[in-house]
């Protein structure tokens, strides 16, 4: 018996030990799979580049692919991020159907994950149409399908405060944001923080407290350029300048509308232009939200 | 003795649980044995190359797809004066199938599918020679490497392009051959209107002619004086028409070739585009799915795979404050 032999009587025992331990192949996804995702990613980076309508339709596309296999989350999924995009592109009603497909389905089980971020992007919709208590249910919906360690916690908190803010409740959204707050800084979640410091920031101002939402807003403001998202930008902006003219800083107040304007215009959101314009002119000013 | 017979029934006992599992332990090893070919008489055979890149030891060794043996062994055979050095590889190859390795067989290293393992494959030569032996050397030589193939791609797509390149740039240059083919039918078709009218003038004049020729004969007899005069008149009239009309028709005619031509013409150089398109692009289409596979099997390979994440669904994620 050779050398070989021997190794290789000797490796037995431990070969027999290991033998069905091997790392097995990972199984390559079917072909329709592929298909969808590489439609959906696509549609991502067109979104991300601010292409809205070719998002949309490549989307629309994914989410035939995906409803050809009934594949639920990846229904759901693409019908989450149309809903995202109708929103940006301005078609409100189309927003709320990507969704409501989701949460009025009974004939598909979507993975509680998706369904508590429908309900949540849900909340987020009606928020923004004014229907505080619809979207209290709704956001009540997304917290009933993601118990416990929920990722999207610190989102539905902020949501909560922003709730809390329009039915004039200052501090219930202070309790909702401060939580939100630590939700998000433990997450790293960097939008959202911005997001609860904006809140913090805005609900000191309702409650005549301008000094304390200055430093709320400029951190924000500084998460905002780091991330550079212009519509933020804008806010944090406005929030300031509105903090400034409540403590009296008027030529800062000034100066900070005069930035948002700039900013507003640079990005095209006319209907920024306009209230910043009006704010400018000593109208009554709108929410930080 | 109760000792003795107590000690014998323990030791009974102690051999029926314990020679079962020794059984049960060497049929086990035995048969990892059997499946790792350890009691397969195998053969060393040797081959000789520049360079052992790509060559490691446990590459499989196969002949007509089946696996044989592997390469057991890699050595530096260290050259004189005069002789390069080289390396010298041991093949172990399964006896049972050493009858297939004839003696002028060649072996080649190559890869499973474009960018699979390596392994050695071996041709074997002339059914009339005889197998190789113990120890004995066949020629070796190298597969084609990735980049070996996508050179040869390059080299097969470079003249696809340029035919397309080539049939486009006709097609727009103004002194291209089709250009001028349609630049020469519309001059043609330009003129034929001034050809036709020229025609129809001289054939009113005939007609005019004609009609003053029958009235002058209607006449002849009153006006007998004049009808030298008038039939000489018709006579230059048509003798004019004459002249005129061959020559209309021969342009015409003329025409009317140079039309047949170039219409033919146009038709040779549609047809031979028309062939070339085709060709062109089912070129083209193998080319893309033949370096769709290269990137497709790269992709799944080590260590590639590992670096490329698997595909997954993207979501825009949500805003609070969207």
């Amino acid at each position: 018996m050779n050398a070989r032999r021997l190794l290789a009587c000797a490796a037995l025992a431990a070969a027999a030990g290991c033998a069905g331990q091997g790392g097995a192949p990972q199984a390559a996804l079917p072909a329709k799979r592929l298909q969808a995702i590489e439609v959906n990613n696509r549609a991502t980076q067109l979104a991300q580049r601010g292409d809205y309508a070719a998002a949309a339709g490549e989307y629309r596309r994914a989410l035939e692919i995906e409803r050809s296999t009934e594949n639920e989350d990846g229904i759901a999924a693409n019908l989450i991020n149309l809903s995202i995009v109708y929103q940006r592109m301005g078609d409100r009603n189309a927003a709320r159907a990507a969704v409501a497909e989701i949460l009025n389905d009974t004939a598909l089980r979507f993975p509680p994950g998706r369904v508590a971020e429908a309900a949540l992007r849900s909340a987020i919709l009606l928020a923004d149409e004014r229907q505080p208590e619809a979207a209290a249910k709704a956001l009540e919906r997304a917290r009933a399908a993601c118990p416990g360690a929920c990722a999207l916690r610190g989102k539905m908190d902020n949501v909560a405060a922003q709730l809390a803010l329009l039915q004039g409740q200052p501090e219930a959204a202070r309790t909702a944001a401060s939580r939100a707050l630590g939700e998000n800084r433990s997450r790293n979640d960097r939008e959202e923080t911005a997001n609860s410091l904006r809140l913090l920031g805005a609900v000191a101002l309702e409650s005549g407290k301008p000094a304390e939402a200055a430093p709320l807003a400029a951190e924000a403001l500084d998460i905002d350029k780091q991330l550079a998202v212009p519509a933020k930008i804008f806010r944090d902006l406005v929030l300031l300048g509105r903090a400034a003219k409540a403590s009296g800083r008027t030529d800062e107040a000034s100066q900070y509308l005069g930035r948002a304007l700039a900013v507003a215009r640079a990005a095209g959101d006319r209907n920024a232009v306009a209230e910043v314009q009006s704010l400018m002119a000593g109208a009554p000013a709108s929410s930080g939200r | 003795m109760t000792e003795k017979l107590a000690l014998l029934r323990s030791l009974r006992s102690v051999v029926v649980f314990v020679l079962p599992a020794l059984a049960g332990l060497v049929v086990i090893g035995a048969v990892i044995a059997w499946k790792q070919e350890l009691f397969v008489s195998r053969t060393p055979i040797y081959i000789m190359t520049d360079s052992a890149l790509g060559i490691t030891k446990g590459i499989p060794v196969k002949v007509f797809g089946l696996t044989v043996g592997s390469v057991d062994d890699i050595e530096i055979v260290p050259g004189g004066p005069g002789v390069k050095g080289q390396v010298r590889i041991r093949l172990s190859i399964n006896s049972e199938y050493l009858q297939h390795i004839t003696r002028d067989s060649k072996a080649k290293l190559m890869r499973e599918a474009v960018v699979g393992q390596s392994l050695i494959e071996i041709t074997p030569g002339e059914q009339r020679a005889r197998p190789v032996g113990r120890n004995e050397q066949i020629a070796f030589e190298r597969g084609k490497t990735l980049g070996e193939l996508s050179e040869e791609l390059n080299k097969s797509l470079a003249p696809v392009l340029a035919q397309a390149k080539e049939a486009l740039h006709d097609l727009s240059r103004s002194d291209g051959r089709v250009q001028k083919t349609l630049d020469r039918v519309t001059t043609l078709l330009e003129e034929l209107p001034e050809s036709n009218r020229k025609l129809q003038r001289v054939l009113g004049a005939a007609e005019r002619t004609l009609n003053r020729a029958d009235t002058a004969l209607g006449n002849a007899d009153r006006v007998i004086a004049k009808a030298d005069g008038t039939v000489g008149e018709v006579n230059r009239l048509v003798t004019e028409v004459a002249a005129v009309a061959p020559s209309i028709l021969k342009n015409v005619d003329a025409a009317a070739v140079a039309i047949a031509r170039t219409a033919e013409s146009a038709q040779r150089v549609t047809d031979e585009t028309a062939k070339r398109v085709p060709v062109m692009l089912d070129g083209g289409n193998t080319l893309i799915r033949d370096a769709n596979q290269v990137m497709t099997g790269a992709k799944g390979s080590w260590p590639l795979n590992g670096m490329i994440a698997p595909p997954a669904l993207t979501t825009l994620g949500i805003d609070s404050n969207e």
